[in-house]
């Protein structure tokens, strides 16, 4: 087989060559930072995924170098291939920006915004995507949609209310497990998800469904409200698991000895992690919600947590640097560039969770009299 | 997930066919039963949610379907005509409540009136006799006006089986290539809305690799106000046949599927009878005429929902999935049908083949006018004093539509919406500026889509009719891409709470709403509807601005 030929395509200015056939949004993600677009329903490990929630939308101002008019509509990256010499604007183009706050706009017309109730707070691809897009207070006085919270088996609980209808969850139920007894009912806004007659959903591989859910209206019943995800330290470890399909390697949430939550490793698109034999990591029901005790785990070492995540307000060594790629977009700062200790009051650098007994308080974030007073506290942030 | 069922569906082949097997399931209550659904889910390996979730999505299937016996057309134009109030009055005399449904658009706007009973349309004066009608007296199918202005193309007399299927022989004997050449060089573009050049479908599924190929007549005519459609398949059925099984020879497809709305009945029932008159005539089945070429058919009712009339939805639907549209590429000539190579086409499109393969492909291209070549239908409703289909000429100004073909209105009319409920509104004021075609539609701000006209009385608040036009949206849209789902529901809450309270909306919030609908939406439902909005905002203003703030 001849090899496949390379396309040059320059997003946001910055140019690189990726193999025909890749789509506009990963060709992104591999100059990464800010020129990926964010995603809310692609999910580069589940077929057919994308194509629906159009926050992904780009401009292509160039369509290549044979053709090189500009596409007449905003596409969706996720489902277009790049051409070579083709011209994309991402954050560098006003449509784009516009249209995507528009989304974000009615994402959150339904949904209950009830963040400071809900375990997904702090790792949510919607919490992420208002804050980059969205705008501060909202425009539509309607009544939102609402569910009843549904216990689907013993493991999993479904808030619908939260659901933006990403069917990431369905793709997954169909494509890792055997039964297809999980899907879509209805259509157009009345459409929810759910299983076949509220069967509880039975299946070694279905808690996966939790870490490809983008917001809340997925989450694991063994950790609900047993605590935040910014006061749990992240790890990661790897056990022999007797399940052949499951990867093992998984990711520990942790405060002190005690395990609170396990799930598979996430990259920085928030997916699964692939394995080191290029498959994706999905883990067993057994490993996700049965082993919770460091006993069951060989602990690898602390997760690399993002600067600017949340989770990483606890300080822990090993953080990644924050990538910078440019300054100001349009007069916005990247959120690459954000350092959320200087822009968070209850995020210090110099308080580490896992030297805290007990549960973690909001005191344990106040400025005390050792270093300085609230004063020098408000000060720094005002630096910031 | 789609790919992986279609291929599931696929299996069996369109022989047992699951969507089918569902339609059946529901004759009885009006919905599938959960014993009915699992056992469907088993026998295709579909999966149970998978099935459950394609039977609540269609009007037909879903539960709250159960116990229906008469439906009540909501269509566009029995909506403006404001009959359906009247009609309603009347059946409860006859029926329960509970027994009384919705369906949108019978396809009888050029009288209205119109309502569904025991597998039968009715309109007009019909419902004043309801009660025979109901102790099993059906009332005789509906007459309206036919006529043409310059070249019969698809109104001309039909000369009768043996000889109309003649042309099959001659195109036996061009061979597929000359005939692609001939629809090329005939410049005949879909009518279905999105004037797509067949040609250039049938050459890209040609040229794709294998065995199984399809040719798709999309009959899902769902456009409120359109019945062209309806009378090709009721009056020419033979026309569109032929010109799948041309359009099958070409691309290389030895299977047409009809798709045909369940709200057209007898679309269905003569459809079908002319596909068995062909087949025991031999002009369909194993090597017909002695040509080799195999060719059958296999129609399929639909069972009531808008968004199968986007094509790749409408495969979807076949393969017993949930009809949701899907992201292109891959396009249906490639990826189509139980992953097959597919054309998909509307009835129109498929009607006029015959006379190209008859007449030659420059023959079709000297008609019309520029890029739109050939003729178009076009629906009249009642406010005209003369209703019907008629065909023009590419071109043909619309004035002479509205005066010289449909005499005129019976009373005032201050618009006109052209195309379906995603085409654009045209105030009676620019009647003279356009020409039935695509371009001058486009370039004017409208879209031609089906040439059907719904006529708005002077006396039908435009609110009124946006709120319709939103109602219909967010019923309607399949609730895939985010912008139309979110963005449809919202604005038809907005119109709604204007309408019914001293609630004023917000014109920018109103604008951005329909702005991320039109470039957010993934298909034309979403991305289309904003067009007569923004129409409505344009033209008339005066009588909306009482329900902005601003």
């Amino acid at each position: 087989m001849s090899e496949t030929p390379k396309f040059k395509v320059t997003i946001d200015n910055i140019s690189i060559e990726v193999p025909a056939g890749t789509t506009i949004l990963n060709a992104a993600r591999s100059i990464g930072g800010e020129v990926a677009p964010p995603a809310m329903c692609y999910y580069s490990k589940l077929q057919d995924s994308g194509g629906k929630c159009r926050t992904c939308l780009v401009e292509v101002s160039k369509g290549s170098e044979k053709d090189p008019r500009p596409m007449p509509k905003l596409v969706a990256s996720c489902r277009t291939t790049v051409m070579d010499g083709m011209e994309v604007k991402n954050i560098t183009s006003e449509k784009v920006i516009d249209a995507r706050k528009g989304v974000v706009e009615f994402l959150l017309i339904n949904h209950p915004l009830d963040c400071p109730v809900c375990d997904q707070a702090g790792e949510c691809d919607l919490q992420d995507l208002s804050y980059d897009h969205g705008t501060e207070g909202t425009r539509y006085e309607f009544k939102r949609r609402t569910f009843e919270k549904e216990d689907i088996g013993p493991y999993i609980s479904l808030h619908m209310n939260r659901c933006i209808m990403c069917f990431r969850c369905v793709f997954a139920a169909d494509q890792l497990t055997e039964k297809r007894e999980h899907g879509i009912l209805d259509r157009g806004d009345h459409a929810q998800i759910s299983t076949y007659l509220s069967k509880a959903l039975d299946n070694d591989f279905i808690g996966n469904v939790i870490d490809v859910c983008p917001v809340g209206a997925l989450t694991d019943r063994t950790f609900r409200f047993k605590n935040r995800v910014w006061f749990t330290k992240p790890m990661d470890a790897h056990r022999n698991c007797s399940n052949p399909k499951c990867c093992g390697s998984v990711r520990l949430w942790m405060r002190g000895d005690e395990v609170y939550r396990v799930t598979a490793r996430k990259d920085e698109w928030n997916e699964v992690e692939n394995t080191p034999d290029g498959k994706p990591g999905w883990i067993c029901n057994e490993c996700r919600f049965e082993k919770k005790e460091t006993k069951d785990w060989v602990i690898e070492g602390p997760t690399q947590v993002r600067r600017s995540s949340v989770i990483s307000q606890g300080h822990y060594e090993g953080t990644k640097p924050t990538p910078v790629l440019i300054d100001t977009v349009m007069g916005r700062k990247p959120q690459y560039t954000i350092d959320i200790h200087s822009v968070s009051d209850v995020n210090r650098p110099e308080v580490e969770l896992s030297k805290i007994d007990g549960p973690a308080h909001s005191d344990d974030f106040k400025p005390t009299q050792s270093d300085g007073g609230l004063k020098k506290w408000t000060d720094k942030l005002g630096k910031g | 997930m789609s790919k992986n069922l279609g291929e599931l569906s696929g299996r069996k082949g369109l022989r047992e066919n699951l969507f089918e097997e569902l339609g059946i399931a529901a004759t009885e209550t009006g919905t599938v039963s959960k014993e009915k659904t699992q056992k469907l889910a088993e026998e295709f390996l579909m999966g149970t949610a998978n099935v459950y979730g394609a039977v609540t999505f269609y009007d037909f299937l879903r539960p709250e379907n159960q116990g229906k016996k008469v439906y009540v057309c909501n269509g566009s134009s029995c909506l403006t005509a404001g009959t359906q109030g009247k009609l309603k009055e009347k059946l409860r005399g006859e029926f329960k409540d509970e027994e009384i449904g919705e369906m949108c658009c019978l396809g009888r706007c050029h009288e209205n009136s119109s309502f569904h009973y025991g597998g039968r349309n009715y309109s007009g004066n019909d419902i004043d006799k309801v009660a025979s009608i109901k102790a099993g007296t059906p009332e005789p199918i509906d007459k309206y006006n036919v006529a043409h202005v310059g070249t019969p193309i698809l109104t001309c007399d039909f000369p009768g089986v043996d000889i109309f299927y003649k042309t099959l022989g001659k195109a036996f004997q061009l061979g597929p290539d000359a005939l692609l050449a001939e629809l090329k060089t005939s410049g005949l573009r879909g009518r279905g809305g999105a004037g797509f050049p067949i040609g250039f479908k049938l050459e890209s599924c040609k040229n794709t690799p294998g065995d199984i190929k399809f040719i798709v007549c999309n009959a899902d005519e769902g456009d409120p106000g359109a019945y062209s459609d309806r009378y090709l398949l009721e009056e020419r059925p033979h026309a569109v046949l032929l010109g799948m099984i041309i359009a099958g020879y070409i691309a290389g497809a030895n299977t047409g599927v009809v798709y045909i709305r369940g709200e057209y009945p007898e679309a269905i029932e003569i459809t079908q009878k002319a596909i068995d008159d062909i087949r025991s005539k031999g002009f369909v089945g194993e090597n017909i005429l002695g040509s080799g070429f195999s060719y059958d058919f296999k129609l399929i009712k639909a069972q009531g929902a808008y968004i199968c009339g986007e094509e790749t939805a409408l495969l979807s639907s076949i393969e017993g999935q949930r009809p949701e549209v899907r992201v292109r590429p891959p396009y249906p000539t490639q990826h189509g049908l139980f992953n097959k190579p597919t054309v998909v086409n509307n009835v129109e499109t498929l009607a006029c083949i015959p006379w190209v393969v008859e007449n030659g492909g420059a023959a079709f291209a000297k008609i019309g006018k520029g890029k739109s070549t050939g003729t178009k239908l076009v629906s009249l409703d009642g406010f005209f004093k003369k209703p019907g289909i008629y065909e023009v000429d590419m071109g043909t100004p619309l004035h002479v539509v509205v005066d010289q073909l449909g005499g005129g209105f019976r009373e005032p009319i201050k618009a006109m919406h052209i195309g379906g409920p995603l085409g654009g509104l045209v105030p009676v004021e620019k009647i003279s500026d356009l020409t039935i075609d695509f371009e001058s539609f486009a370039q004017n701000g409208f879209l031609l889509g089906h040439a059907s006209v719904v006529c708005l009385p002077v006396n039908f608040p435009i609110i009124k009719y946006i709120e319709h036009l939103f109602q219909f949206t967010a019923h309607e849209s399949c609730g895939k891409c985010f912008p139309c789902r979110l963005g449809s529901t919202r604005g038809y809450e907005m119109v709604g709470k204007a309408l019914t309270s001293d609630y004023k909306m917000d014109r920018e919030l109103f604008t951005d709403l329909i702005t991320t609908m039109e470039i957010g939406s993934l298909c034309a439902l979403g991305g289309g509807l904003p067009l007569p909005i923004r129409n409505s905002l344009k033209y008339f203003d005066n009588e909306l601005k009482e329900y902005f703030e601003n």
